[in-house]
């Protein structure tokens, strides 16, 4: 089930609300436990066993890693958790891509396991591991309560799209959380705020984005259908734009039903096409996964504290791993890799370069390698081990000018004048000048009066209008579900 | 306001609206056909154990009783066409989209703009006439026509995307037998020759076309009607726009000709040919009123008998829901006409059950729309 849904809205959430309230504090669990087990079911089928299955294995070697604390046997249940819990990555997510590989490296013929990829498993897969691997490192608690361990993975919220919720932010509240008219107030805005980002802005911007695939498409079957350079501007703008806001307004749903429900999930998102840099943009976007990695592979292969070829061994092994987390092809691991060239770049001597620049130049730097990246990430996509890479290199070629295309065309002219306010709301939204501007009103008497008269009627107005476009049209699934 | 009250605002202001909407939908009765959309509506899936446990392995598989549930809720939503059309005027009005899903309005007509010219199926399609030809057409007279979209008219002088028709005529000319003879129909019609809130012509509008072929193809007609009114015609893109567009008039065309015309048509199941009729009044009602004339889609063939003919002449159309409105006007001029339209049978099953009485010398007319040559593997020619 997705949130922008009406299946989700309109039948799912109220009847888990209602029951949620209604119910003594000591049975909230279990109603989370059962309504994020349906929640799952509705999508997965025979994986919420898989899912069930993780969770169990994550619960049981935490017992483990608990009794024989300070043993060797701490550490072989830690080792062991660690493998089992991969394996599940391994054999859904890698092993075709391993045996395509090596099929076409060595001639060999080794049939393919054909699996479809769990929705959610690299996110409940990631949060396991931070349990077992906080667990013995002292750092969280062990959690007795199999029903309250199994809430923490599968809690519906966050659990097919993220964030990734460590278990030592969410143990107290696990065990006992507290409820309150603010909390849910708060936790309904971010949830209609996170979904009007979804429904009215990422999903006109992947419409832009799908007219720009269908007119590069046709042009392959020799239509009469053109493509310019500035279309291929505009669609990786475009896609920049929906991935942020598909991907952002997750994370808000998330947080929004996290806080409703009495949980306080960390931030994912600090408006990252604001950054100077692409070391400051990686620090606003999808900060969990970046804290993931820093915190659990980074940090122990000894981080920037080594010899300096060691240091860009760590960040290049932290890049391939994170470009490979989004999924088994080679553009995913491309799309990582160079993150982690520029990474290096800036650290040897760029960023210093990039302090000094105007704002301006070093915010355009960002935007242009970051639009390059998503044409390489969208490219992951594509079908096969390597995805459309060719298609994204040809992409990047037109967007420089070196496609053989006209640099404007009538269509191209169409496009950009029906999307223009689209684009012009959704570049705004994605800066925090809306919130700045909340921020200042908020400082007198009067305007904090006039927001909180707004707040409500801004719930309810967002509501009904993502209600309209989500009953005119099909819903289209979260980018982040495939990862 | 305080914050309190702030607080307790919005939360009451989000549990009404999806509980409140949520117990609306429960109690509402479901409602079986939306009449703007012209589609039967999801009602609610049967729930059997194999339907909710079930993986769907490939699209074409039966819909799970989730996937069957999700469509049930966006059909059966309460207040489904207002919402529509408040996205519609979102679209349209606030965010200055040219268009809303493809469909955009330029002076009170409705059209669904397409730019995908697929020269593929223009040559496949022509290659199917020329295999009609080839195999039953030799020694006929045999024409044909391109019927032109409305957006031919509208699209481009307004900014819209748009095909390059001088490139889709140019192909499938190119690529047809010249013993074919091509007749214009791009300068004969214009923009108000369709309906507004419909993809096909006006039947009263189109006797000029009629004119036309009799010009070209040596027969004769009065051109003398009476017209019968039905209202409100609500066309294709209508529903589609979600806009309240007013309704208009469908109106077909009788005289004693055609009211005593012999029709019959073919039972796709037994093959064996029953009554039909070129105006099926009652049809006017179907989801589809267009459906009034020759009595729909789906209906592969159809012989025309006319004894008050003043020739011996016989005339094959082949043709889409166009020929529709078009055949009965062609009535007088011949003693037979024979309708076939083969997305609805294939030209195996026609030629295996000696369908079509083939004859020297009898006319012949290929007569379709952009739109279905653009798609032509709907085309059975086998």
């Amino acid at each position: 089930m997705v949130f922008s849904s009406i299946p989700f809205l309109y039948y799912f959430l109220p009847i888990v609300l209602c029951i949620y309230f209604i119910v003594p504090s000591k049975l909230k669990n279990i109603v989370l436990l059962l309504s994020s087990l349906l929640f799952y079911y509705w999508g997965e089928k025979v994986y919420t066993i898989v899912m069930i299955a993780m969770a169990l294995s994550g619960y049981i070697h935490g017992l483990f890693i608990d009794r024989y604390r300070g043993t060797k046997k701490s550490k072989i249940a830690l080792i062991s958790s660690i493998i089992i819990g991969l394996s599940g990555l391994l054999v859904f997510k890698y092993a075709d891509f391993a045996i395509t590989n090596v099929n076409s490296l060595f001639g060999a013929n080794i049939g393919l396991l054909n699996l479809v990829l769990p929705i959610g498993i690299s996110f409940y897969t990631f949060q396991i591991l931070s349990y077992t691997i906080d667990l013995y490192n002292g750092k969280a608690e062990l959690q007795k309560n199999p029903l309250n361990f199994m809430t923490y993975v599968v809690l519906f919220p966050q659990l097919i799209a993220g964030p990734i919720v460590r278990y030592v932010d969410v143990q107290r509240e696990l065990n006992s959380r507290k409820h309150s008219i603010e909390m849910v107030s708060y936790g309904a805005m971010r949830f209609v705020i996170g979904l009007s980002k979804k429904v009215l802005i990422a999903d006109r911007m992947s419409e832009f984005c799908n007219v720009f695939r269908n007119q590069s498409q046709a042009v392959a079957f020799n239509s009469s259908i053109e493509v310019s350079v500035l279309f291929v501007w505009l669609y990786a703008i475009a896609y920049g734009l929906f991935i942020f806001f598909d991907f952002s307004g997750y994370s808000d749903m998330a947080i929004g039903l996290g806080k409703i429900f009495g949980f306080n999930f960390l931030e994912n998102f600090n408006y990252p096409y604001i950054s100077k840099s692409i070391t400051e943009f990686w620090r606003r976007w999808h900060i969990s996964l970046g804290s993931w990695f820093r915190d659990y592979i980074y940090i122990p292969l000894g981080g920037n504290r080594v010899a300096k070829w060691k240091w860009f061994r760590n960040i290049f092994v932290v890049w391939a791993l994170t470009g490979f987390w989004h999924g088994a092809k080679w553009a995913f691991i491309a799309w990582g890799l160079m993150f982690g060239i520029i990474l290096m770049i800036e650290k040897l001597f760029l960023g210093k370069w990039l302090e000094k620049l105007p704002s301006i130049f070093s915010r355009i730097y960002v935007i242009f390698f970051i639009l390059i990246s998503w044409i390489i990430f969208d490219a992951g996509m594509g079908a096969g081990i390597t995805g459309n890479l060719t298609i994204a290199f040809e992409r990047i070629k037109m967007m420089l000018g070196f496609g053989n295309i006209p640099f404007i065309t009538a269509d191209t002219i169409y496009y950009l004048r029906s999307y223009l306010v689209m684009f012009i709301i959704a570049i705004i939204a994605s800066t925090p000048l809306a919130k700045i501007l909340v921020n200042r009103i908020k400082e007198n008497n009067i305007g904090r009066k006039i927001i909180n008269v707004l707040t409500p009627i801004t719930c309810g107005v967002l509501l009904i209008l993502v209600t309209a476009f989500l009953v005119d049209g099909s819903f289209s699934p979260f980018i982040y579900f495939s990862f | 306001m305080n914050d309190k009250i702030k607080d307790i605002s919005t939360v009451v202001v989000f549990m009404v609206i999806i509980i409140g909407l949520f117990i609306v939908n429960i109690l509402k009765p479901p409602t079986k056909i939306s009449i703007s959309e012209r589609r039967p509506l999801a009602q609610f899936p049967e729930v059997t154990w194999d339907s909710i446990t079930r993986k769907k392995a490939k699209p074409t598989d039966k819909d799970t009783f989730m996937e069957s549930f999700d469509k049930y809720t966006l059909d059966q939503f309460v207040g489904r066409d207002k919402l529509r059309e408040l996205k519609a005027n979102i679209s349209f009005n606030l965010l200055m989209q040219k268009d809303n899903n493809k469909i955009y309005m330029v002076d009170g007509q409705v059209a669904k703009y397409w730019n995908n010219l697929n020269e593929g199926a223009l040559k496949s399609a022509a290659t199917k006439f020329n295999k009609i030809y080839n195999t039953h057409l030799q020694n006929m007279n045999v024409y044909y026509s391109i019927i032109p979209d409305k957006n031919y008219y509208i699209a481009k002088q307004n900014g819209y995307p748009s095909v390059d028709y001088n490139k889709f005529v140019g192909t499938i000319k190119a690529n047809t037998n010249k013993n074919m003879k091509y007749i214009d129909l791009f300068g004969v019609l214009n923009v108000d020759d369709y309906y507004a809130t419909d993809l096909h012509w006006r039947q009263e509008k189109i006797i000029k076309v009629a004119e036309k072929y009799a010009k070209e193809m040596g027969f004769t007609i009065s051109g003398e009607y009476t017209e019968n009114v039905k209202e409100p015609f609500y066309g294709t893109y209508y529903g589609q726009s979600a806009l309240p567009i007013p309704g208009e008039k469908l109106i077909f065309l009788t005289n004693d000709v055609l009211n005593n015309a012999n029709v019959r048509q073919i039972d796709a199941k037994t093959f064996e040919f029953v009554d039909g009729e070129l105006y099926k009044e009652e049809y006017f009602k179907n989801v589809d009123p267009y459906d009034l004339f020759l009595e729909g889609t789906q209906k592969p063939l159809f012989i025309i008998e006319n004894d008050n003919a003043t020739t011996d002449k016989e005339l094959i159309v082949y043709r889409d829901s166009f020929g529709s409105s078009l055949v009965p006007l062609l009535v007088e001029g011949y003693k037979k006409i024979t309708v076939v339209d083969v997305r609805y049978m294939n030209t195996t099953l026609i030629d295996s059950n000696n369908l079509i009485d083939y004859k020297d010398g009898q006319d012949v007319l290929f007569l379709y729309s952009t739109e279905v040559l653009n798609n032509s593997s709907t085309l059975l020619v086998m």
